[in-house]
């Protein structure tokens, strides 16, 4: 186990390796010169522009402008952006807010997802079932932005229970509401998920033997059938909770949260390259190691896969 | 036993959980002081930088800062402030004389070196910051700032001269009457010796000399200013406010909301298509509508696009505009059409200047076959972030009106200023320009050899360049102003801009503030507090 983990870390190595190049390379090619954008529609002086491309070795050619930067990554220095401010800092000062934002809507998540998905998965084709669809349809449907602006205008308008648009309450306040809006959309999945998965186990076989043996149906639903229907779950879980920290611009956007997605998508608009490949570089981090950790949780649920 | 380690599982998730939410929590528990006594908050997204040489545009910078001359809110006149007087005999050599006995926030005194150093800091180019070039027309500037990508052979403005500690003796490379006007942007603030030592502290915590001084920045989140007891300027330098507090924003959606929610005060740039929707939902006083208009949008044709050189087909696209149709519908009547290389809140402006930009699709015609006619494609160039529907409608009309093909080309906005400053534009370009101070030149220099902004057309005309030399070299205002207009009669001959429309300016203000703008420039800090 052990000797397999650190494998797998040693795996992980020239992956980020290739993925800081792909990406370095890919906001290289962006069309568009950084340092003309700076100043919007009134341009530099030509002398100015001249001098911050050389502060910035934007005149070097491709490999040397990344070999300096992998260089720096290995030093610990993750570069500056345009402003002279520490691509590293603008990373941990957000850091935090998506963290919450993510780990909050995950957990509320995988309470509602499945509880949905259990409950719908034993009551398989009677009525709490079909209510259960309904209410998957309709938040796998509907848009997550016109649910988020809905949710704003009604509890943080209208009845006053939230701040808006309020990073400044902190948490709990300022993230339950758009962290419910990303859950509800979230778990619809996983309960359709976990559903189809339960209601596949409940036919196997091993389950009529179960019976057979004389196990109470708490034993065999608790012991047997789920523990065997979180296999895919699991997975799902895991990686999901990777996609929440990387895919939540829109509603940081709406509720005013100041993560990382605001941060990569005005980076990528301004062509600050080591931001870019800073937040990348980070996600694919956190990609590895939850697929790592899903990878060894599956020997904690499923003995046949233990290493 | 296998159960337990499940559970065990979950739980560390959970208090993973706690632990992330936990110390995010921790550092916004700072707030909640707000609203002790006359409070403003104000709309600002995550400064890059609240210098205010590093960030000329800073509504920050311009708080914390008292310039040499600004503009009195109260007369709407550029007055001197922290300036006892800036004379010149002959708008090359100018000497200014400081106020007496005024400190910076810190209580150390305001010296003629807090002013020149600050400029030799913000002239060198290694530096890159952004303020940098408002000193290209100082004597100095080019040997601080090598072309070449050489090291500057000196660290200081040979143009900038500390005569004794209250008194300062500029050079210019070339006569410019609208030196004072240039001395009340943000990056001609002084800055401590102080800041010198530490510039990086002086980053996250500056100090100045002007009305408002700095408190805290917690990042992302608020910049909370407060009205400083020893700012000697009078009242219409300063605001309402005892205290401002800067709540930070990523869109503006997102700050519209808390205002309706009624969680903030002010916000300034109010995009078009927000004015109906607030004046429905805030009520008509809430709108305040900026008189001096400062913005003006054009049509731009570089001179080094060869099918556009034609001066018949220039004047035929611009009168194939039915610029009234587009104010008044698309536009909703919040810009008015423009008839002049500038606007009409300049001294110079002459209404009608232009004398094509009239919508007359018939004299379109004529003009233009009279001409040769055209059967290339026009191309117009855009940033793709913005103002894409008024393009639009433009190239429908110049294309239903004049008969010609349009082809619309938006692109990224980095890639649109490459574009533009390098020259290698395809066609015409759709641009927005506005000014830093309230002067003729800011508008008319894009069309002087080598001047702001000539290179997005690269127009050049001895007897433009010489009028502009002779109008900047002219104290008197009314004179200067008349030599202004002379030469944009001549640029407007060739059309090297078809000028469109004038946006009109707003902000947004809740029941206890009152916006106040100087000469077209909104600032949140000259806000009045009336709860």
């Amino acid at each position: 186990m052990l000797g397999y983990t650190v494998r797998r870390i040693g795996q992980m190595i020239p992956v980020l390796l290739g993925a800081t190049f792909i990406i370095y390379a890919l906001t290289f090619l962006m069309p568009g010169d950084p340092i003309s954008a700076l100043t919007g529609e009134r341009p530099l002086p030509e002398a100015t522009v001249a001098q911050i491309r050389q502060a910035y070795h934007l005149d070097d050619p491709f490999f040397v402008q990344y070999g300096n930067y992998i260089l720096g990554v290995f030093r610990g220095d993750f570069g500056i952006d345009f402003f002279g401010r520490p691509v590293l800092g603008l990373i941990l000062e957000r850091l935090p807010t998506t963290l919450a934002l993510a780990l909050t809507a995950w957990v509320l998540k995988l309470f509602i997802g499945l509880l949905i998905g259990v409950y719908g998965g034993l009551r398989a084709g009677k009525t709490g079932d079909h209510f259960a669809l309904v209410f998957t349809v309709l938040f796998m449907g509907v848009p997550g932005f016109v649910i988020a602006l809905g949710a704003q205008t009604y509890f943080g308008v209208h009845l006053g229970w939230v701040d808006p648009a309020g990073i400044r309450a902190g948490w709990p306040m300022a993230f339950i509401l758009p962290a419910l809006v990303m859950a509800l959309e979230a778990a619809a999945g996983l309960a359709r998920l976990t559903r189809t998965s339960l209601v596949d186990v409940l036919r196997a076989e091993y389950l009529r033997t179960a019976k057979a043996k004389g196990l109470t149906p708490r034993r065999i639903i608790w012991g047997h059938a789920l523990r065997n229907a979180m296999i895919p779950v699991v997975t799902y879980l895991g990686l999901s909770l990777a996609g929440m920290l990387g895919g939540a611009v829109i509603i940081e956007a709406i509720f005013n949260l100041p993560g990382i997605g605001g941060l990569m998508v005005s980076s990528i608009n301004n062509k600050e390259g080591t931001v870019v490949v800073g937040i990348a570089t980070l996600l694919v981090l956190v990609y590895l190691v939850f697929n790592l950790l899903v990878d060894l949780t599956y020997g904690l649920i499923d003995p046949r896969v233990r290493i | 036993m296998k159960q337990s380690k499940k559970i065990a599982f979950v739980a560390g998730v959970a208090s993973l959980a706690l632990l992330a939410t936990g110390c995010s929590s921790s550092s916004t528990a700072a707030t909640g002081a707000e609203g002790s006594d006359a409070t403003l908050t104000f709309m600002s997204t995550e400064p890059k930088s609240i210098t205010p040489q590093k960030e000329p545009g800073s509504q920050i910078g311009m708080a914390l800062c008292a310039n040499l001359m600004e503009v009195n809110s109260q007369s709407q006149k550029l007055e001197p402030l922290a300036a006892k007087s800036v004379t010149s005999q002959d708008a090359k050599v100018w000497d200014i004389e400081l106020q007496d006995g005024w400190t910076f926030h810190d209580g150390t005194p305001v010296t003629a070196y807090s002013f020149a150093e600050a400029w030799n800091a913000t002239a060198t180019g290694s530096n890159a910051w952004q303020g940098n070039g408002t000193f290209v027309s100082f004597k100095g500037y080019e040997e601080l700032n090598p072309t070449d990508g050489s090291k500057a052979s000196t660290e200081k403005l040979s143009g900038v001269e500390v005569v004794d500690e209250t008194h300062l003796r500029v050079t210019l490379n070339a006569p410019n009457a609208d030196f004072p006007k240039l001395l009340s942007t943000n990056p001609t603030c002084p800055m401590p010796e102080s800041a010198f030592e530490d510039l990086d502290a002086y980053e996250q915590s500056p100090v100045s000399n002007g009305p408002y001084k700095f408190i805290s920045w917690d990042h992302n989140q608020q910049v909370v200013l407060e009205k400083w007891d020893g700012f000697k300027g009078a009242e219409g330098f300063s605001g309402g406010a005892d205290k401002l507090v800067g709540k930070i924003y990523t869109a503006v959606d997102a700050a519209y909301t808390d205002m309706t929610a009624g969680n903030l005060d002010m916000i300034r740039n109010v995009p078009a298509t927000m004015v109906d929707k607030a004046k429905n939902q805030l009520g008509e006083q809430a709108l305040y509508e900026v008189e001096t208009a400062s913005k003006q949008q054009t049509l731009q044709i570089p001179e080094y696009v060869e099918e556009l050189k034609s001066p018949a087909l220039r004047r035929a696209i611009s009168l194939s505009i039915d610029r009234e149709a587009i104010a008044a519908s698309l536009l909703k009547g919040h810009a008015q059409t423009s008839d002049s290389l500038v606007p009409p809140s300049l001294g110079s402006y002459v209404s009608g200047s232009c004398a094509d930009c009239v919508f007359d699709p018939e004299r379109a015609k004529k003009i233009l076959a009279e001409g040769g006619g055209f059967d290339g494609t026009l191309i117009i160039e855009s940033n793709s972030a913005s103002d894409q529907q008024l393009v639009q409608a433009l190239t429908k009309q110049i294309q239903d009106n004049l008969g010609i093909k349009v082809q619309l080309k938006p692109t990224l906005g980095t890639e649109l200023s490459e574009r533009r400053n390098s020259q290698k534009l395809d066609g015409a370009v759709f641009g927005l320009w506005g000014w830093s101070y309230m002067s003729p030149d800011q508008y008319l220099s894009q069309y002087e050899t080598g001047g702001d902004g000539n290179a997005v057309t690269g127009y050049s005309n001895d007897k433009v360049d010489t009028l502009l030399r002779a109008a900047r070299a002219e104290m008197d205002e009314a004179k200067a102003a008349k030599l202004y207009t002379e030469a944009e009669a001549i640029i407007v001959e060739d059309l090297p801009a078809i000028p469109l429309f004038i946006p009109t300016d707003y902000g947004l203000q809740s029941q206890c503030a009152q916006l106040n703008d100087v000469q077209g420039d909104l600032q949140y800090y000259r806000a009045g507090y009336g709860c």
